[in-house]
Formats: structure tokens, sequence, C-alpha cells
């Protein structure tokens, strides 16, 4: 056996211990959103008509978990994270309609605005992608030092 | 660096805890409100006319029991004659703190000359406008809602069936016949003013009944000139035109 086969395989090991670990979080994390979604649908029938908009954050949500899980360790979990916080204030600034939401039901238009409200989410994810810029900065430093 | 990431991290959890206990609470707030069916009453409108003014005045009754404050609660009614608006109210926006009871009336006031001169149909023809009334109010200051509905409202014009016709009375005088139907739902109570010129357009006459036609009343009465073969009439009621046309031979 070379000495690079040896190498390897631990690192092999680790990386499969890993995609199984994210994929077991990953699936918890899909079994709660589904289990959200059975109680919002039952509960709130209006709720079925953003059926789209809650599958497209399940699935990016999803998709986030288990790319930061997978590259734990990595400065490509901090670039994740910024991409993440920079899709949640795309997806809430869209799927809101800027902070204007309006239902119409049996004929009477029921509007909620909330851009205040809207102002405050975007700049909690301005702050998380921040937090993200400081992790990503430290990360490369220490890896530098080592 | 650590720490500073750990109190970002803190910061951001207290801020996405509140950002989504908000709305949460405004619903607790709302449904405090409301679920007492005696904390809001709305009474009966009321309508009156002066002159070519009108007034709408809906009592406003709420006894606010939530734990916010309730501002800017005001309504707005736009009407719309075939997707055209000729009149857009608001009422002044009233603020209810938390724990208040505030009782009021929400006026709507207008001049009937500046719909009609959008539409001056109106006079004449009774016809279907679309109305739709909406009512905004915020809470907590944050939170704003609007409740808007679309209805039909059936306009009756308060000259329905208008005539006007003429007959000489002798060599000299004319008498004009004017009568109408008051299909509104206000009495008509004012000054029917009939103007005559000649076809150059220069006053040769001018009579002025002052008239009170009840709602769904028929209204008939002459007025006699001095004139002319031929010329233009103009009726009017409290300054707004009615018609104009032209009679006697070509």
């Amino acid at each position: 056996m070379s000495e690079a086969e040896v190498e390897t395989k631990p690192s092999r090991r680790k990386l499969i211990v890993k995609v199984v670990k994210a994929a077991v979080i990953t699936t918890v994390y899909g079994v709660i959103w589904f289990v959200i979604w059975l109680l919002l649908s039952n509960f709130l029938p209006i709720f079925q008509w953003f059926s789209t908009l809650y599958w497209i954050l399940v699935y990016a949500s999803l998709f986030f978990t288990f790319a930061i899980k997978i590259s734990e360790g990595t400065i490509y979990k901090y670039i994740l994270v910024i991409l993440r916080s920079f899709f949640i204030i795309v997806y809430i600034v869209y799927s809101t309609n800027f902070g204007v939401f309006t239902i119409n039901i049996g004929g009477v238009a029921f509007t909620v605005e909330f851009i205040p409200l809207l102002a405050i989410m975007v700049a909690i994810n301005l702050l998380s992608i921040a937090g993200g810029l400081i992790q990503v900065i430290e990360f490369a430093a220490q890896t530098s030092e080592d | 660096m650590r720490h500073a990431i750990r109190a970002l991290r803190l910061v951001i959890v207290v801020l996405w805890i509140a950002v989504l206990l908000m709305p949460v609470t405004v619903a607790l707030s709302l449904w405090e409100i409301f679920e007492a069916r005696n904390n809001v009453a709305i009474g009966e409108p009321s309508f009156s006319m002066s002159d070519e003014n009108f007034l709408i005045s809906v009592p406003f009754f709420m006894n606010n029991t939530g734990f916010y404050d309730i501002s800017d609660l005001f309504a707005k009614i736009s009407v719309y004659s075939e997707n055209e608006e000729i009149a857009e109210f608001l009422t002044e926006p009233l603020n209810i703190p938390a724990g208040r009871t505030v009782e009021s009336n929400f006026n709507v006031s207008g001049s009937l000359a500046d719909i009609i001169s959008r539409d001056s149909e109106l006079l004449t023809n009774s016809k279907d406008l679309n109305v739709n009334v909406a009512l905004h109010f915020q809470v907590a200051y944050i939170l704003a809602f609007n409740i808007a509905r679309n209805f039909t409202y059936n306009w009756g014009a308060p000259f329905s069936n208008l005539t006007i016709d003429y007959m000489r009375v002798n060599a000299t005088h004319i008498s004009f016949f004017v009568s109408f139907y008051n299909n509104a739902s206000f009495p008509l109570s004012g000054p029917l003013k009939v103007e005559l010129s000649n076809l150059q357009n220069v006053p040769i006459g001018s009579a002025v009944h002052v008239v009170n036609v009840e709602p769904n009343e028929y209204y008939q009465d002459s007025f006699t000139f001095e004139a002319d073969e031929t010329g233009i009439i103009h009726l009017s009621f409290a300054d707004i035109l009615i018609v104009e046309r032209r009679w006697g031979s070509p």
C-alpha cells in the first residue's frame, strides 16, 4: 500500500461522515418544514395560495443547510452564510411585495403594510452578512498563522 | 474578534425574536379589541346639504382595549363613473391610544358642483357609480392595515326626465315650461334660474324661482319672458349649469 493511499483513506472517510451528517441534519430540517407546512395548510387554508413561495424557501433553506454542514471547517462555510443572508434579503423583499401584502377574500381587499418591519429584517440580514465577513477574515487570519 | 462575533450573533437573535414576535403581539392586540363586539361601533350615516355642498357624517366609537396605540385611522371613499374617478374623499385621521375610548364622527364633505363638473351627466341621468370604501389604520406605528371594498351605488339624477318646452304667449312674450323628476336621495332646495340669450350669446332676460323638491317628487313650473323668435336658454340650479339649448326656429 503506497503512502498516498494511506493518507487519502481517512480523508475519504471524513468526507463520507460529513456528507452523512449533513444529509441527516438536512432530512431532519426537511421533516420540520414539512410538518410546519401540514399544520399551516390545515389550520390556515389561505396558506395554500403561498405554496410556491413556501417551497422555494424550504428548498433554499435545505440547500444552504446541507452545503454549510458539508463545508464545515472551510472558508466556504462563511461564504455560504453570507450568500444565505443575501438570499433571505431578496426572498423577503420579493415575497412580501416590498412590505405590502394584499389578500382578497369575498370581495374585501385586506392589505397589510409592514415596510418598517421589513427594513428591520433587511438590517438583521445585513448584520448577518457583516458577521459572516468578520468570520471569513478571522478564518483567513488563522489559516495563514497555521 | 470572537467576542464581537458572539455579540453580533446575540444581537441578531434578539432582533429576529423581536421582529417575529411583533406581528403576533399586534394580532393579539387586535383580537383583544375585536373579540368584544361592543368595542367598535359604526352608527347610521346622516346626509345633509347646504347650497351646493354636501356633508355625510358617520358616527364612530372605539374602545382600544389592545396593547398598542391605533393611529392614522381614516376612511377613504373614491367614486368612479365609467372607470373614471370623479370624486375622492378622506376623513380626518383619528388617533386612539391604548386603553382609551374615542367617540367621533367620520365626516365627508364635498362640493356637488365639483363632482358634476367632472361628469355633467350626473345631473340628468341616473346611473350606477362604482364606489371604493377603504378603512386605514396603523397599529404600534409599524404595521398599517387597509380594508377596502368595492360596491355599486345607484345614483339617482336630481333632474331626471328634464324637459323644457316653450310656447309663444303673444307677439312679444314666450313661456318656457320646465319639468323634472327628483330621482336623487336628497331634497333639492335652492334657486332654479332660467337665463335667455340671443344667438350672439347676449343676455336678454333671466328669472329665478326658489324650488324645494323632495326626493321622488315631480316639479313643473313656467317662466315667461319678453323675447325674440329664437335664442339660447340656460337652465341652472345654485350656479350649477344643468342644460343649455337653443329654442325657436333655426
